[in-house]
């Protein structure tokens, strides 16, 4: 074998220099990846669906990428210019430009129908027979709000009538109610839209999934999901936000409290500009648009505290939107709850302008209280930006039959 | 062979005085392609230095320079380095190389061709300007998503004119890339020289026609937006974006889309075209399935209008199986292009000067971008991903080192075509090395932290185990990045005086007519053409290929059907 | 392999069009380009009135919530007699252009000025229009279109009379002959466009 020229040595030099820089290189942030490779462990059900797609994906990619990265930088050494012969002039080979289309094709179409699956499984809608718990998330620059529906019990249930069409409600005492927060009773919801004296605007739904369409009233700006947003729905602030400058002066987290093993439905709704509610061991975001809200369906599987934060460019202080999943076992959560709605004591019963707490007994109808406070300061079992409904709690706040609310057809008033 | 030097701002007769009218006034594709590729540059260098601002703010956690500022570097570096950069450094490659490489004399309406330009500056400039107002500039994201970018209160940004100079500026690129879009569809349709057809057509050629159809068809819908949106914040009174006044934010997002997504593709098909000549002219090799390649870009290029919904996936408002479809199906053509340019280094001869660096990494690192962009249109991943640092990572890997490298070759390939001048070699594996090596440092972590949760757009992050490092390696990464640039910038500056002379018409056995013609081209263009038999008559007439095959004969050059 | 290719010498597509008996120009081609690019910008203003008239619970609503059917303009007899004499007037712009086909320079002037006139008239009637609507850009999602609308449409409008009236001053030049007359059949391509545009802009704006 000849010695190669001193050029040939130098140019093989520079080739394994630049070989082992890419490779090197591609090694390297491979290995800096080592545990990040991947997203955080889910700790819900649907996170888990994600985080599995996610890997099927992933190491399809890997070996594309292997394959191809690879394929090329063996390319460029093996067939790197030696003389200046002209190499075959090939234009095409019929028979491996069907095989490389094929290929790709058959990947993506894999990939597509698994999506799909993933995708529908994700997004459905438990049975309405499945009790959920129905959260509103209500974000806006720059703070989360989240308001739990307000249980009623089953004794309130016989009084409501089965069709869902029933939109007007006759109550004793509309003062009772406030707008645009969320009843609930087993497994059906019932949200306020508007209260005229003693009769209630109405959305429901099972599960929260709100099915009725309204005609418009004033302040309704639009109906989407069929569940109103009202302009005024300016919900209490959890955070502070200093009104002159308007800059957020403290930090706080607020914490969004979950159960485990139950699912979840979030309405989700902003204020003011587009948000995005993310908590990435959920591996899921929903983008909270104002003027709408939507819903966003999730089983937490762990319990435990985990990071949340605004993923939609807000504004100012977009980067410190942040909250906080705390999820709790299911027994611990409705004894939460039941703490964050329990009446306040007796004695403040009938006292009008009373704190929205309050169990207002049946037929009472002096509270003129309209626009009943957030309990959330006055609340023991309440953290910063955990607020809760007024209005009244269950089951004493429904008033009885006949006196109580009937629910004659739509239009009927 | 004495050339006219009309491209080499030496040599002139007339004082300096008359140089300078003479570029001011020029309707010459070259002069004009020069200006464009320059003003883009120094554009480009502007938006380069913009992100250093970005990336020292997010060296460590805690804010340094404030939210108000960094929304503002954020949004500007977006909006400079896809409308001020990418696109119009394309536009100008395409105005010099376009004409020559089809046979033609200019382009097809060379007055436009120059009011193109101008508007373009003018609109550049206007969108800069606002930094010297009060404000500052647009600090919406390049998205510019209402109801943000529709408020004119104080206390939501951006409040000042910014908004407004940016909408403006944007109308007037807008313009400004319509008008060269139609002179481009015009120029490749009915100027092309006898013999060459639509498939003996370079594929760079074939890729500015595609982009050409995009601009023409996607822009105008961008304008109609930035109208509305413009009317929104200037008396409409948020009608048509803002929800609190009855509009709908979705409305602009989709507006916005059907233009934008497009645009990725107006950014990258010449960046590809490009790469298809640089990668068979160095390995002596024609391109690999020309007609795949061709039948490719006229795919993605349809396919591009219907995939806008996939950036909006986590909105809510989108009907997601077909757009999830729609976009696994771009992973099609691409997948057949990178196939395509491999096989066509395959048993090649293949010679790495930095203009074959820049398209072989091209190659290397455009795949990531392409493989990232499959995580996103698997809709349930990009729920998990959307609005990420997985996404800035994968959108510079198509657009920062895909595009960006894309020109880079394409600069040190035409260099010596449009001024007689090579650059420096030594200089420019510095530089290659230097951006291949950088930009892989900021955005191979931007996908972990992506990963991990870290959405864009904070100028703050939590202090999470890795986070730090993660950002850390990718600033470092942009400076690295940038000595890249800088170093190319003083090869380019000092090339075009000093740089070593290219005597000959065809340096590099190239195969398209733009080597048919002296370095740097006469006025007119061309003294002779070669016969067009094939996508490559140059390489044909050298090597005794093709029409110039002895063995089959010589047919006449004139013979019509 | 090359006498077979030189054999089959392809014909360029876009050069078997013709209008009259001449093969369209580059001119040409760049107007049908440019009209492609008009009608996607119209499509985008056309495309968000009906999304916000799509997503209205009534039309048209006005800010304050307070829904007045008012608010829509009927059409009533003079737009109606205006958007037929704009449309009517493609027939004129179309003889000018045979006239010039035919190397009738008096006749291209004639069928020119009765655009002109015409036109003018209609953009008269755009103002008034715009004078007697009784509500503001800001009151709603229909001002807001019928204002954006109406005003681009009517810029396209004066576009065309300028660039037609540009050509009718240098037709005294000697310019335009039965060979050389691309700027005219372009004028004319973009007149019809103008009055296609309106019938849609007419129909959304005023009777649907
Ligand atoms: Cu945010
Ligand atoms: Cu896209």
């Amino acid at each position: 074998m000849p010695m190669p020229s001193p050029r040939r040595i130098r140019l093989r030099w520079r080739i394994a220099v630049a070989a082992s820089l890419v490779t090197g290189l591609l090694l390297l942030s491979a290995g800096v990846a080592g545990a990040q490779a991947f997203p955080p462990e889910a700790v819900s059900e649907e996170g888990s669906d994600i985080r599995n797609l996610y890997l099927l994906v992933f190491f399809l990619a890997a070996a594309v990428f292997v394959v191809v990265e690879a394929g090329i930088i063996w390319l460029a050494i093996k067939y790197r210019r030696r003389d200046d012969s002209l190499p075959p002039q090939i234009h095409g080979h019929r028979g491996v430009e069907v095989l490389w289309t094929v290929i790709p094709s058959i990947i993506v179409l894999v990939l597509f129908i698994v999506s799909f699956v993933v995708l529908d499984h994700i997004e459905s809608a438990p049975s309405k027979y499945e009790p959920v718990e129905v959260i509103d998330v209500t974000a806006q620059q720059w703070a989360w709000s989240f308001y739990y529906a307000t249980p009623m019990d089953a004794t309130t249930r016989a009084r409501i009538s089965d069709d869902p069409a029933d939109v007007r409600l006759r109550v004793s005492d509309g003062t009772l109610f406030e707008p645009f927060k969320t009843y609930r009773i087993d497994v059906e919801h019932i949200r306020v839209d508007s209260i005229e004296g003693n009769t209630l605007m109405v959305a429901r739904g099972v599960n929260g999934t709100v099915v009725q369409d309204h005609p418009a009233g004033e302040e309704i700006l639009r109906i989407t999901n069929g569940t109103e947003v009202s302009q005024d729905d300016r919900g209490e602030l959890t955070d502070s936000i200093d009104p002159s400058s308007g800059a957020v002066t403290t930090m706080n987290t607020p914490i969004v409290t979950v159960p485990v093993g139950k699912t979840v439905r979030f309405n989700i709704s902003s204020l003011d500009v587009i948000h995005s509610f993310y908590a990435p061991q959920f591996l899921y975001k929903l983008d909270a648009m104002p003027g709408r809200t939507q819903a966003l369906w999730l089983k937490v599987t762990d319990a435990g505290f985990f990071q949340g934060q605004c993923a939609e460019f807000c504004g100012r202080e977009h980067a410190r939107m942040l909250f906080s999943v705390r999820a709790l076992p299911l027994d611990e959560y409705d004894a939460w709850l039941a703490a964050l709605v329990a009446p306040p004591p007796p004695a403040e019963e009938a006292a009008p302008a009373d704190d929205a707490g309050e169990a207002a007994p049946e037929d009472d109808a002096a509270d003129d209280a309209g626009a009943a406070e957030i309990g959330a300061e006055t609340d023991p079992a309440a953290e910063p930006g955990t607020s809760r409904y007024g209005g009244p709690p269950a089951p004493a706040g429904l008033p009885t039959q006949p006196a109580g609310w009937t629910a004659p057809r739509a239009g009927a008033l | 062979m004495a050339t006219l030097a009309g491209t080499v701002p030496t040599g002139y007769a007339g004082g300096r005085a008359q140089v300078l009218l003479d570029w001011l006034t020029t309707v010459d594709h070259k002069k004009i392609g020069i200006m464009y590729v320059v003003a883009a540059g120094v554009f480009g260098l502007v938006g380069g230095a913009l992100s250093l601002v970005v990336r020292t703010e997010l060296i460590e956690t805690g804010a340094i320079m404030g939210a108000d500022t960094y929304n503002q570097m954020f949004t500007m570096h977006a909006s400079i380095m896809l409308f001020l950069f990418i696109m119009p450094v394309a536009t100008g490659f395409a105005n010099y190389v376009v004409p020559l490489q089809i046979g033609a004399l200019d382009m097809a309406f060379p007055r436009i061709n120059a009011l193109s330009l101008w508007i373009f500056l003018f609109g550049g400039i206007l969108m800069l300007s606002a930094f010297a107002f009060d404000g500052g500039a647009a600090a919406a994201g390049w998205t510019a998503y209402p109801p943000i970018s529709s408020n004119t209160a104080g206390n939501i940004q951006p409040a000042g004119v910014g908004m407004d100079l940016w909408l403006v500026g944007v109308i007037a690129l807008g313009v400004a890339s319509t008008a060269g879009g139609l002179n481009f569809l015009v120029t490749i349709f009915k100027m092309r020289a006898p013999g060459m057809t639509m498939f003996r057509m370079p594929m760079f050629t074939w890729t500015v026609l595609v982009t050409a159809f995009l601009v023409v068809l996607a822009t105008p819908v961008l304008a109609s937006a930035l109208i509305l949106l413009f009317a929104d914040r200037n008396g409409a009174g948020g009608v048509f974006f803002d929800p609190a006044t009855g509009g709908q934010s979705i409305l602009w997002q989709n507006l916005f889309w059907f233009y934008s997504h497009p645009a990725v593709y107006i950014m990258i098909l010449p960046p590809m075209g490009i790469v298809s000549e640089v990668l068979p002219v160095f390995s002596r090799k024609p391109l690999f399935g020309y007609r795949a390649f061709v039948m490719a870009t006229v795919g993605i290029g349809l396919l591009s209008f219907i995939v806008w919904a996939h950036h909006m996936f986590t909105t809510g408002g989108v009907f997601l199986p077909f757009f999830m479809a729609s976009t696994f199906l771009i992973g099609i053509p691409t997948g057949v292009k990178m196939f395509n340019w491999m096989a066509t280094m395959h048993k090649g001869s293949l010679h790495f000067n930095t203009a074959m660096l820049f398209a072989v990494g091209f190659v290397m690192l455009f795949l990531i971008g392409g493989i990232t962009g499959v995580f996103h249109a698997a809709v349930p991943v990009d729920f998990a991903l959307h609005d990420t640092y997985f996404v800035v990572g994968h959108l510079h890997y198509v657009l920062a080192t895909g595009a960006a490298f894309g020109i880079f070759a394409a600069s040190y390939f035409w260099f010596p075509k449009m001024f007689g001048r090579f650059l420096n070699e030594g200089l420019g594996k510095i530089h290659f090395w230097s951006m291949f090596i950088g930009t892989n440092m900021i955005f191979w972590p931007q996908l972990m932290l992506g990963l991990d949760g870290m959405p864009r757009r904070i100028n703050d992050y939590a202090d999470n185990p890795g986070w730090e490092l993660m950002n850390q390696i990718a600033t470092v990464g942009a400076f690295v990045a940038m000595v890249g640039a800088v170093i190319f910038l003083f090869n380019v500056v000092h090339s075009i005086y000093w740089g070593e002379k290219c005597e000959e018409d065809n340096p590099w056995d190239a195969g398209t007519l733009e080597w048919a013609t002296t370095s740097p081209p006469p006025v007119y263009n061309f003294d002779r053409l070669p016969r067009v038999r094939s996508e490559r008559p140059v390489f044909d007439e050298r090597h005794g290929l093709g029409a110039y095959a002895s063995s089959e004969g010589e047919s006449p050059p004139q013979t019509s059907s | 392999m090359a006498s077979r290719t030189a054999a089959r010498q392809p014909v360029n597509p876009l050069k078997s069009f013709f209008v009259g008996n001449e093969p369209m120009t580059n001119g040409l081609w760049g107007m049908v380009f440019f009209i492609f690019s008009e009608i996607m910008f119209f499509s985008g203003l056309i495309a968000a009135y009906l999304a916000l008239r799509e997503d209205a619970l009534e039309w048209a609503p006005l800010i304050e919530g307070v829904y007045d059917h008012h608010a829509i303009l009927e059409a009533e007899f003079r737009p109606v007699f205006f958007t037929i004499l704009l449309v009517a007037s493609s027939i004129p712009m179309q003889l000018a252009a045979f006239a010039i086909r035919k190397g009738n320079r008096g006749g291209m002037k004639l069928g020119m000025l009765v655009v002109m006139v015409i036109g003018t008239a209609f953009l008269l009637n755009q103002a008034v229009e715009w004078m007697h609507a009784d509500f503001a850009i800001g009151d709603g999602p229909y001002s807001a279109t019928f204002y954006l609308l109406t005003g681009f449409h009517g810029a396209h409008v004066l576009g065309g009379l300028l660039f037609i009236a540009f050509l009718w001053m240098r037709s005294y030049l000697g310019h335009f002959d039965a060979h050389r007359n691309t700027a005219v059949e372009a004028a004319t391509m973009y007149w019809h466009f103008v009055g296609a545009v309106w019938i849609l802009v007419f129909s959304l704006l005023f009777l649907a």
